[in-house]
């Protein structure tokens, strides 16, 4: 299984166990990892599931989508280089040990 | 075609059926409280067709569309087989669109984060997290086992009010129907969105939620909320429908599917209800209130009582563009009640129970939900947590009731105070500001 890495609002970090297909925000929401309220559940309407990805993983995803730049637009913290909504990366085995830092707010 | 293109030829087809005879204008009771009932119905109706075709529009017509309460008489008064109700719909998300412009997709992302914020707190604020997670279940990653007899679509708010729904799980138990639950801001209908003016937004939502629901396999997909029902029905299977060239789908009221197995519910109606009972009957959807009304007669005790009152609004929180009229409607029936001599007014949907259930401390009655009637003929109850605190009318008296659950949720206080400030002890326009007239106080 690959595995991501969550550093949280307290610098915190998690590491947790992904499903291949599986998204980002499912792995955070399935651990119980704090800060990614995933509203919508996936559904591209809220943009509370923002994550910073760190490099080298941000080359290795695929662009966003136009629906997920849109939301991206209206994050509660700032938007950064590596700004991502969780619930758009799908997991693979090649994004093991993807590491993520949790915004200090999501909405 | 995508969901914004298949939602605008909607409306040009609606736009073209529509003979603007005004009918569904005369036959509207917002127009009265809006201050627009002089208005001439011919140059209304003209200002919602060219709303629907992205002009404009006119006064009057904007102003109709926003105090839009969903009542549906407007839909028997047409004689065109135009739905007159999904026309103003229609009409005021184009005014929307149209007035807000670059705005729509920010305004839609606040009102939602709004409304899940709410529901998040508030239900949170009244169960342990094992009953959070049986009521608003994580989307699944994988299919049941085996197809459940029914889905149960709960919309959003209802969660505020979550013994409504325990009530719900329990009938179905009793009546040996097996269900997959779904609901929470997880599986929105898409409606926050819609009455912001953002199509894209909306629809994303509403599709998402209508794969999960079918995802689940269920012999009959049955639904809670009358927003979600009718944002399904006006809006998100219709589009669907011609996106997918023709895939069938259905939501059925809840209460409709209680009365289709009422020779089920008489059995485990074992427990006579001595109660004198009127309904806070809401005419947006006219089958629900006959099914519920049937129900209640079918329960050994209940003595059902009929008020003569004007009946408005698909649910309570329609008519908060227009507050003295609510306020005026709510006393007319709360006179009439007493005045009948029940013991009981039972409102039929969670909405018109959040903004009603407090005042049972200034009235003759009790005001319970319809579900707490049911419940008891059967052998169960839920213990009404919202109302026990929408009663203390103080936030801090609720904040130390709900300190152990604030603390096993990780909530943040001064969020949940925020929220009960808001929530409990205000009324949230679910349309937008208020449009009623200065004169129409009576």
């Amino acid at each position: 299984m690959p595995k991501i890495r969550f550093i949280g609002i307290d610098g915190e970090m998690a590491e947790v166990d992904a499903v291949e297909g599986a998204s980002v925000m499912m792995a955070a929401r399935d651990a119980g990892i704090r800060g990614i309220e995933a509203e919508c559940g996936g559904a591209l309407s809220c943009g509370t599931c923002h994550v910073y990805v760190a490099q080298p993983y941000q080359a290795m995803l695929p662009q966003a989508s136009a629906e997920e730049q849109d939301m991206l637009e209206f994050v509660a913290a700032q938007r950064e280089a590596g700004s991502r909504l969780s619930c758009q990366i799908s997991m693979t085995a090649n994004l093991d040990g993807l590491t993520v830092r949790i915004p200090d707010s999501q909405s | 075609m995508d969901f914004v293109e298949a939602l605008g030829a909607r409306m040009e087809d609606i736009a073209s059926a529509c003979t603007q005879c005004g009918k569904c204008f005369q036959a509207c009771p917002m127009t009265v409280p809006t201050g627009i009932a002089e208005a001439d119905p011919k140059h209304v109706l003209a200002g919602i067709v060219d709303l629907l075709r992205g002009g404009n529009g006119n006064a009057e017509a904007a102003t109709w569309a926003a105090a839009c309460s969903s009542s549906g008489y407007c839909i028997e008064a047409c004689d065109y087989a135009v739905n007159p109700r999904t026309m103003v719909r229609l009409a005021h998300f184009a005014s929307v669109k149209r007035h807000d412009g670059d705005e729509v997709k920010s305004n839609a992302m606040k009102s939602f984060r709004g409304m899940a914020k709410a529901v998040r707190v508030v239900s949170r604020l009244q169960l342990d997290s094992a009953e959070i997670d049986r009521l608003q279940p994580p989307p699944r990653k994988v299919a049941p086992a085996t197809s459940p007899d029914v889905s149960f679509y709960t919309g959003c708010n209802a969660h505020k009010t979550p013994h409504i729904l325990i009530l719900c799980l329990e009938v179905l138990r009793a009546i040996d129907v097996s269900y997959e639950v779904i609901g929470g801001p997880t599986a929105c209908c898409g409606v926050f969105q819609f009455h912001s003016g953002d199509a894209e937004t909306s629809g994303r939502a509403g599709l998402s939620t209508l794969e999960q629901i079918k995802a689940l396999g269920a012999r009959e997909d049955i639904a809670w909320c009358p927003s979600c029902q009718i944002q399904f029905q006006d809006v998100i299977i219709p589009n669907h429908k011609m996106m997918s060239q023709g895939d069938e789908f259905s939501l059925t009221p809840f209460f409709l599917f209680l009365e289709r197995h009422l020779d089920r519910l008489a059995r485990v109606f074992v427990h006579p209800v001595r109660k004198r009972v009127a309904l806070n009957e809401r005419p947006g959807e006219p089958e629900v209130a006959r099914a519920v009304k049937r129900i209640l007669a079918a329960i050994p005790g209940v003595e059902f009582v009929d008020l003569d009152v004007q009946r408005v609004g698909l649910m309570s929180n329609y008519l908060t563009v227009t507050p003295r009229f609510k306020d005026d409607l709510r006393e007319a029936e709360f006179r009439a009640a007493a005045n009948a001599g029940v013991t009981t007014l039972a409102t039929v949907y969670h909405a018109c129970h959040r903004e009603l259930c407090h005042f049972e401390k200034t009235v003759t009655f009790e005001i319970i939900n319809v579900m707490e009637i049911i419940g008891e003929s059967i052998g169960v109850s839920a213990d009404d947590i919202y109302k026990r605190l929408k009663m203390m009318d103080d936030v801090e008296s609720m904040m130390t009731e709900c300190g152990d659950l604030l603390r096993t949720h990780h909530l943040d206080p001064n969020d949940a105070r925020d929220v009960l400030l808001a929530d409990q002890l205000a009324a949230r326009p679910l349309q937008g500001s208020i449009v009623e007239a200065d004169n129409s106080a009576q």
